[in-house]
């Protein structure tokens, strides 16, 4: 297969903008690449005469939309109309049509709120964190009140998000706001965490003599952090700067350097909302 | 007769001393050519202008002359090569682009063949130029962009390839072996020899031109000295000769035309190249190009470039510029899609099809990025026959991975034989 693959259509000078996205998508390969990522969400409406307009009008592909609209209102057109577009373009072959086969089998029985869960558990588990957590407040905005699991879970997992932004005020808030919903030890246990980061040790330790029930839960706290503690001082790469300082090495800048350009690149990656 | 509401064809010979313009219907049949003097075969117009002093009034050729010898006001001739020299003239104190003044002369002269050929009613204008060199080329250009006909379809070709337009629409008996023309204006004698490759499907149709130099002397001498050339040129034409522009009337050549005439047809004419560009245009105009035979002149490229692309999921083969094209009209903008790393590679492809190589190009400090997240947008033009300008500008991909402002350029020898 060769290296480079031909575009189709125009580049859009208008993009189109799914709806509840924060993503414009300006050409007919943009548009597959979204299909994919997103396979789990997409449903029939999403290819909407919008779109296909779009399509038309704006990459000037008006034979693709007219293909498109013959697949509105007929079973599978959700998989039709991404296998002709996959095909289409050649974007992606029949390994990436066949793994959009199953996730739309999969996610064929989901809400619409519970495959948007899906997708900011994903952003989160790649620490996505700013992405994941724009998501999980829009759910928190648009699940009732009566979704008491599923609200808790939400809070809690907004909480990772933040404190995975050092926001631990936030996160603390929002494990609070997951165990009174629902009360649970992990919820609780990541809150006292969150606090314990986010405070002095004299208000931390003010709040546990408050509230002496956080007795237990505190020292599973304490282990937990001193196993990463443990864990953090026999990461290799400790070794690796130790010796360089012994040996007066030079390349212990160039090492330090590549690992904060890194640290730098994973940070941008975590608060980057696209 | 011409019709009036037929759209019509012009065939703009343009030359450093005369002009000539010649004119039929776009779907019609033999061009006329606009004569000064009704009746006669006075074609040319002199290249040149003349302003009345301290009054916004022009006059052309003919008039200008006239004018010039008559009235207080400022001759402007030479108007093409001030153009090719980009050079400014002053009339008093105003200062006019020579480009500006040589678009004057021929819109204004567009009005001279009479209200059938006005402007408007002219659907495409073919200007055929002694030589088509980078500097006249982008004179041209700009000379089309100011003519500003919307409506009107504007391409330049050279003589040699008027010649053969001129030709394939001759009776085929006169252009069966090789033809040969010359062209004498003020005494420069230049000669053409039209041939063709039957053993190629197309046949290819060449036109080679060679420069005699100034004829000097008195009538016997150049006499003696166009017998020479002809000696040396036609021993090998045995069916017919054409003599081309003024250089040619009286008697001066009888000895030479005596050898010329022995056992070939001869033929005097003075708008060939005008008749040539109009049957060009024509062709163009009514997508008519031949599919047997091609001409293939100096300014046609001899290589055909492309590239190899994943298209629709297979792989093909995505033709950039074609063989046999103009350099000039080579134009070609697309956008492709890195499945990963930081080049491209071209596919070079001479024309008789041997010595096909690939040319690599590495774009240096491209972003690192996911696979197929690097979206490119490409431009090709040609800068002269043999090179290739390529202009690369990096599009990242949409909001999944954003632009840099890298912007790539080129320049590869697509010459067959070239690095």
């Amino acid at each position: 297969m060769e290296n480079v693959i031909l575009c189709n259509g125009s580049y859009a000078e208008n993009p189109y903008l799914p709806e509840g996205e924060n993503i414009r998508l300006f050409s007919v390969e943009e548009l597959c690449c979204y299909l994919y990522k997103n396979a789990f969400l997409i449903q029939e409406d999403f290819f909407s005469e919008l779109l296909l307009r779009w399509i038309g009008d704006e990459l000037r592909l008006p034979e693709w939309a007219e293909k498109l609209r013959l697949f509105k209102g007929k079973d599978s057109s959700v998989l039709h109309s991404i296998d002709f577009l996959f095909r289409a373009t050649g974007y992606y072959g029949e390994e990436e049509i066949s793994h959009v086969r199953g996730v739309l089998k999969e996610s064929s029985h989901l809400s619409v709120m519970e495959r948007r869960k899906i997708r900011a558990d994903m952003y989160c588990k790649k620490q996505r964190y700013a992405m994941a957590a724009a998501e999980y407040e829009y759910l928190l905005k648009e699940t009732e009140e009566e979704q008491i699991k599923f609200r808790a879970k939400l809070y809690h997992n907004l909480g990772v998000c933040q404190a995975g932004l050092f926001l631990y005020d936030k996160a603390a808030a929002s494990f609070g706001q997951a165990f009174q919903i629902y009360p649970n030890t992990e919820s609780y246990v990541q809150f006292l965490t969150a606090l314990k980061l986010g405070n002095s040790p004299e208000e931390y330790l003010t709040y546990l003599s408050a509230h002496p029930e956080s007795y237990e839960d505190s020292l599973e706290v304490e282990s937990r952090i001193t196993r990463v503690e443990e864990s953090w001082e026999k990461m290799p790469f400790q070794n690796m700067l130790q010796e360089m300082t012994e040996e007066g090495n030079t390349a212990y800048y160039e090492t330090v350097k590549k690992l904060l350009n890194q640290a730098k690149q994973d940070y941008i990656n975590m608060v980057d909302k696209r | 007769m011409i019709l009036a509401n037929d759209r019509m064809i012009i065939g703009y010979d343009l030359s450093y001393q005369y002009a000539q313009i010649s004119y039929c219907r776009q779907n019609g049949d033999t061009p006329e050519t606009y004569a000064m003097v009704g009746g006669t075969r006075q074609y040319n117009i002199p290249v040149c202008l003349f302003k009345r002093k301290e009054v916004n009034q022009w006059f052309l050729g003919k008039e200008a002359v006239a004018f010039s010898g008559q009235e207080e006001g400022t001759m402007l001739d030479g108007l093409l090569e001030a153009a090719l020299e980009n050079e400014e003239t002053y009339i008093g104190e105003e200062c006019f682009e020579s480009v500006a003044l040589l678009a004057l002369f021929v819109k204004r002269s567009l009005y001279l063949p009479g209200k059938e050929c006005r402007p408007d009613k002219v659907s495409g204008i073919m200007f055929t130029v002694p030589q088509l060199s980078e500097k006249m080329v982008s004179v041209l250009q700009k000379l089309i962009v100011l003519l500003n006909l919307p409506n009107c379809r504007i391409l330049f070709q050279s003589r040699e390839e008027s010649i053969y337009h001129y030709m394939v629409h001759q009776p085929k008996e006169l252009w069966n072996d090789d033809v040969l023309l010359y062209d004498n204006i003020n005494n420069r004698m230049k000669s053409y020899r039209f041939m063709k490759n039957e053993k190629t499907r197309p046949v290819v149709a060449f036109v080679e031109e060679a420069d005699h130099g100034l004829l000097s002397g008195d009538a016997q001498e150049k006499d003696g000295q166009f017998f020479q050339i002809v000696q040396s040129t036609a021993s090998d034409i045995s069916n017919c000769v054409f003599l081309l522009g003024e250089g040619f009337n009286g008697d001066w050549c009888q000895e030479s035309l005596r050898l010329l005439c022995h056992n070939r047809r001869v033929f005097k004419g003075n708008d060939l190249y005008s008749k040539g560009a109009c049957f060009g245009m024509q062709e163009r105009m009514n997508d008519q190009e031949s599919q047997h035979m091609i001409f293939l002149g100096r300014d046609k490229l001899k290589t055909n470039v492309g590239m190899e692309v994943s298209r629709q999921g297979e792989d093909s083969y995505l033709a950039i510029l074609d063989g046999g094209e103009n350099w000039y009209e080579c134009h070609k903008k697309w956008d492709v899609i890195l499945r990963e790393g930081n080049s491209i590679r071209l596919k070079l492809t001479p024309l008789d099809g041997r010595n096909v190589r690939y040319v690599e190009i590495v774009l240096d400090g491209l972003p690192i990025r996911e696979p197929k997240m690097t979206r490119l947008h490409l431009e090709a033009k040609m800068l002269n026959t043999g090179t290739l300008q390529l202009e690369i500008s990096d599009m990242g991909f949409g909001d999944f991975a954003p632009a840099s402002s890298l912007n790539f350029i080129q320049q590869i020898d697509i010459m067959p034989g070239g690095r």
